[in-house]
C-alpha cells in the first residue's frame, strides 16, 4: 500500500515536470518564429504542442534507466527519483520565472545526482560519465550550433544581398515555419520520453509492471505523458519565448530559419552518434550564433552572459534543492508520509508561484519582435518581463 | 592529462555528430538561400518578359524545396530510429 502510494505521487510528479518540461521549453520550437511575426504567438504554441504531442508517440524506445551512467543504477529508488524530480521542478520554475532558458534534461539529471548523494553517498556517482555524458556536450553543442548559425546566416545574407533585404527576407516565412516545426517534434520525441522513462522505472521498481528484455511502456503511460507536455507546451512560457525571441538579438526571418535548422541538424546529429544533447543549450547557441552572423545585427552579451549563467547553475541548484527534498522525506522515515509533505510544499508553492504570475504576467503580444516581418507591429508591453 | 581526457570523451563520436552537423546545417542554409535567391530572380526575370530565363530560375527553386523536403523527411526518419 506504502509503494503504490509513493509511485502514484511519484507518477503525478513526473507528469507535473513534463508539464513545465513542455511550458519551458516552448521556446526553442517557437520562440524566433513568433518574434518575426511568422506564426501568431498562440498559432505557433498549437502548433508546437501538437507536434509535441505526435513526437511523444514516433519512437518508444525509453531509456531503462534514469540518469543511466551518471549514477549507479542500484540506488536509484522511486523515492530518490521523487527527490530528483522535485529538484527539476522546482529549477525550472525559478528559470522560467526569470525568463532564462535553460535545460530541463540538465535539470532532471541534477535532480537525481542530488538525491542519490543524500541516499547512497557520493561512491553512488559517475563522475566520468558526468562528464562525459553532460558536461562536454553541454559546453560543446551551444558553440558548435553557434559557429554553424553565424557563418550559415553570413553565408545566406551573402546570397541573397543582390535583392531588396526586406523582400528576400519574407520569403524565409514558410522555411521558418518547418524548421521551428522539426525542433518541436524532436523535443516532442526526447523529452516525453525521458518521463515516460522515469514512471516505467517506478512502476517497474514496485513491481506493478515487468521489466526485463520483453518490457513494453504501458500506453496509459505513453498518452498522458504526451498529453502533458503537449499541455505544458501551449500554456507557453511566455517569458522565455519574450527572452530569446527579443532580448538575445532581433531576429529576423532568415536567422530564425538558419538558427532552428541548425540546431535540429545538431539534435539529430548528435543523437545518431549517441551524444543526447540539451535542446534549449542548441538553439539558444544557435539564435545567438545567427545574430553575429547577419550583417548589422547587435547580440546583447549581457543577456546571453545570463543564460549561460543560469546554465551553469542548473546542475547545483537541482542537485541542491532535490538533495534537500530528500531528505524531508527521509525526516518521515521510509512511509508515504514524507513524498505526501513534500507534494503538499511543492503544490502550495506552485500556487503562490502562480498567483505572483498573474501580477507580472508576459502576454503573448510581448513576444513579439518590435518591427516583425510578417502582420502588424504589436501593441506596446504592457508590464516589464523578467531578464 | 591527454590520457585522462581521451578516458573520459568519446573523441570520434564528438568530432562525427560536429562534422555531421556542419555539412548537414550548412548545406540547408545554403540550399534555402539559393532557392530563395532562384525564387525572387524567377519572380524578376518574368517582370521583364525574359520567360526562359525565369523557368530556369523557377526549376532551381523547384529543386532547393525538394532538396530541404528531403532534409525535412530525412530528419523524421532519424527520429523514428
Amino acid at each position: 500500500m506504502t509503494g503504490d502510494i509513493i509511485v502514484a505521487l511519484v507518477v503525478a510528479t513526473a507528469l507535473a515536470f513534463d508539464f513545465t518540461n513542455g511550458f519551458h521549453d516552448t521556446a526553442n520550437a517557437m520562440a524566433t518564429t513568433i518574434a518575426t511575426g511568422a506564426l501568431k504567438p498562440k498559432v505557433a504554441v498549437a502548433v508546437a504542442a501538437l507536434l509535441n504531442f505526435v513526437g511523444a508517440f514516433i519512437s518508444l524506445k525509453v531509456a531503462a534507466t534514469v540518469a543511466g551512467g551518471i549514477v549507479d543504477a542500484d540506488a536509484i529508488t522511486p523515492t530518490v527519483v521523487f527527490g530528483g524530480l522535485v529538484g527539476a521542478i522546482c529549477w525550472n520554475l525559478a528559470t522560467w520565472w526569470f525568463g532564462l532558458p535553460s535545460s530541463s534534461s540538465h535539470a532532471l539529471i541534477g535532480g537525481v545526482i542530488g538525491a542519490t548523494l543524500v541516499a547512497a553517498g557520493g561512491s553512488a556517482i559517475e563522475v566520468k560519465g558526468i562528464v562525459s555524458k553532460v558536461l562536454v556536450p553541454a559546453v560543446v553543442s551551444p558553440i558548435v550550433a553557434g559557429l554553424i548559425a553565424a557563418l550559415g546566416v553570413f553565408l545566406v545574407y551573402r546570397i541573397i544581398k543582390r535583392f531588396v533585404v526586406e523582400r528576400a527576407e519574407r520569403q524565409f516565412r514558410w522555411a521558418q515555419v518547418a524548421s521551428s516545426s522539426m525542433v518541436a517534434l524532436a523535443h516532442g520525441t526526447n523529452d516525453a520520453q525521458k518521463t515516460m522513462g522515469v514512471i516505467s522505472l517506478a512502476l517497474i521498481a514496485n513491481g506493478t509492471i515487468k521489466g526485463g528484455d520483453d518490457f513494453d511502456v504501458p500506453t496509459w503511460v505513453i498518452i498522458s505523458c504526451a498529453a502533458a507536455i503537449a499541455l505544458g507546451t501551449y500554456t507557453g512560457g511566455w517569458r522565455i519565448i519574450k527572452t530569446l525571441g527579443t532580448k538575445v538579438v532581433e531576429v529576423r526571418p532568415p536567422q530564425g530559419f538558419g538558427s532552428e535548422a541548425v540546431a535540429a541538424t545538431v539534435i539529430l546529429a548528435s543523437s545518431h552518434v549517441g551524444y543526447p544533447l540539451s535542446t534549449t543549450q542548441v538553439v539558444s547557441g544557435a539564435v545567438t550564433g545567427s545574430g553575429v552572423g547577419r550583417p548589422g545585427a547587435a547580440v546583447n552579451w549581457g543577456v546571453a552572459g545570463r543564460i549561460v549563467a543560469g546554465w551553469l547553475l542548473t546542475l547545483p541548484a537541482a542537485a541542491g534543492t532535490a538533495a534537500v527534498a530528500y531528505a524531508v522525506v527521509k525526516l518521515f522515515g521510509s512511509g508515504a508520509v514524507g513524498p505526501i509533505v513534500v507534494s503538499i510544499a511543492l503544490a502550495i508553492g506552485c500556487f503562490f508561484l502562480w498567483r505572483a504570475n498573474r501580477a507580472t504576467n508576459v502576454e503573448p503580444e510581448e513576444t513579439v519582435s518590435e518591427n516583425p516581418t510578417f502582420g502588424p507591429a504589436p501593441t506596446p508591453a504592457r508590464v516589464p518581463a523578467a531578464v | 592529462m591527454a590520457p585522462l581526457a581521451s578516458s573520459l570523451v568519446d573523441w570520434s563520436s564528438l568530432g562525427e555528430a560536429v562534422y555531421t552537423s556542419v555539412a548537414v546545417g550548412l548545406g540547408v542554409l545554403l540550399v534555402a538561400g539559393f532557392g530563395v535567391a532562384s525564387s525572387l530572380r524567377a519572380e524578376d526575370e518574368r517582370g521583364a518578359g525574359r520567360e526562359s530565363a525565369a523557368l530556369t530560375f523557377a526549376g532551381v527553386t523547384v529543386l532547393c524545396v525538394l532538396g530541404l523536403v528531403g532534409a525535412v523527411a530525412a530528419g523524421i526518419y532519424l527520429l523514428t530510429q
